[in-house]
């Protein structure tokens, strides 16, 4: 077992757009407002974070039009599917003991 | 390194988190068909209310293959996006149809309030089964739903299909907009 948990996700505001995106069906994006609503954090907060696991490679960021208003979406990437699933793990061996 | 209890909240919040996007994907996957098929309520109950039986029963024929042809349509619309294919949906609407021939066959409905009583229960039946797995709001559809239903058989039975038009299509109509917002 490592010896701490995956410090990108280890952060309340990741942790739930990990997880949000993890409920997701594979490949299944998610725009930008709704995951908001979801994790229930500002705009500029949200926005910060998901430069963060972007950069990481853990979720794809897809910028395009939609009715002629720019629209962000999201979405898990499979190392970051792995990633949370080892996050996740973590946890629960650590509990386990 | 984290505690236990730390852990143990970390996965709880996840886990929660986890179920509030399943519920607002589900939702937003759901409620372009619950608008779509309130409309159509809204049509064929208000054609029953205001046409012959017969021609009743053609505008319903016509709603029904309408009605099945756009949501199929929308659900492989929707399966594109992540390279899949919709055809559960029309599947899922064929099985629908063959069930409610094959009660029909044995207990046959001896009138009209009979036969526009039967989908909406169906539906509320099957809503209150999904919403079991995909959210609280899949409930209440069905829970008010059975109970327009019922209670416009049973104490408004000359004002059913056009109540059944207005609360039922309506109630469709309203809870597809409500999931559409997450």
């Amino acid at each position: 077992m490592a010896e701490q948990p995956d410090a990108l996700i280890h952060q309340p505001v990741r942790l739930k757009v990990m997880a949000a995106l993890k409920a997701l069906p594979s490949a299944e994006q998610i725009e930008f407002v709704r995951l908001r609503k979801i994790v229930d954090a500002t705009e500029g907060n949200l926005g910060a974070h998901i430069q963060t696991l972007e950069q990481a490679g853990y979720i794809a960021v897809e910028k395009d039009f939609a009715q002629n208003r720019p629209r962000t979406r999201v979405k898990l990437t499979k190392t970051g599917r792995r990633a949370f699933e080892d996050y996740v793990g973590y946890l629960r061996d650590l509990i386990a003991g | 390194m984290i505690t236990t209890r730390e852990a143990t909240d970390v996965l709880r919040e996840a886990a929660t988190t986890e179920r509030r996007s399943a519920e607002a994907y589900s939702y937003s996957r759901s409620a372009p068909f619950l608008m779509l098929w309130g409309l159509i309520w809204i049509v064929g109950y208000g054609g029953m209310a205001v046409l012959p039986e017969q021609q009743a029963g053609w505008l319903w024929f016509a709603l029904s293959i309408v009605g099945t042809g756009i949501s199929i349509w929308l659900g492989n619309a929707r399966a594109k996006e992540r390279g899949g294919s919709g055809w559960r949906v029309g599947v899922l609407v064929m099985i629908a149809f063959a069930f409610t021939f094959a009660l029909f066959s044995i207990l046959r409905p001896t009138n009209a309030l009979q036969v526009g009583a039967f989908s909406p229960l169906l539906l509320s039946a099957i809503y209150a089964t999904i919403g079991l797995w995909q959210g609280l709001r899949f409930v209440l559809v069905a829970v008010f739903l059975a109970a327009v239903t019922l209670g416009a058989y049973f104490f408004l039975k000359d004002f059913f299909f056009i109540w059944m038009a207005l609360a039922g299509g309506g109630s469709l109509l309203l809870t597809g907009l409500w999931m559409r917002h997450g």
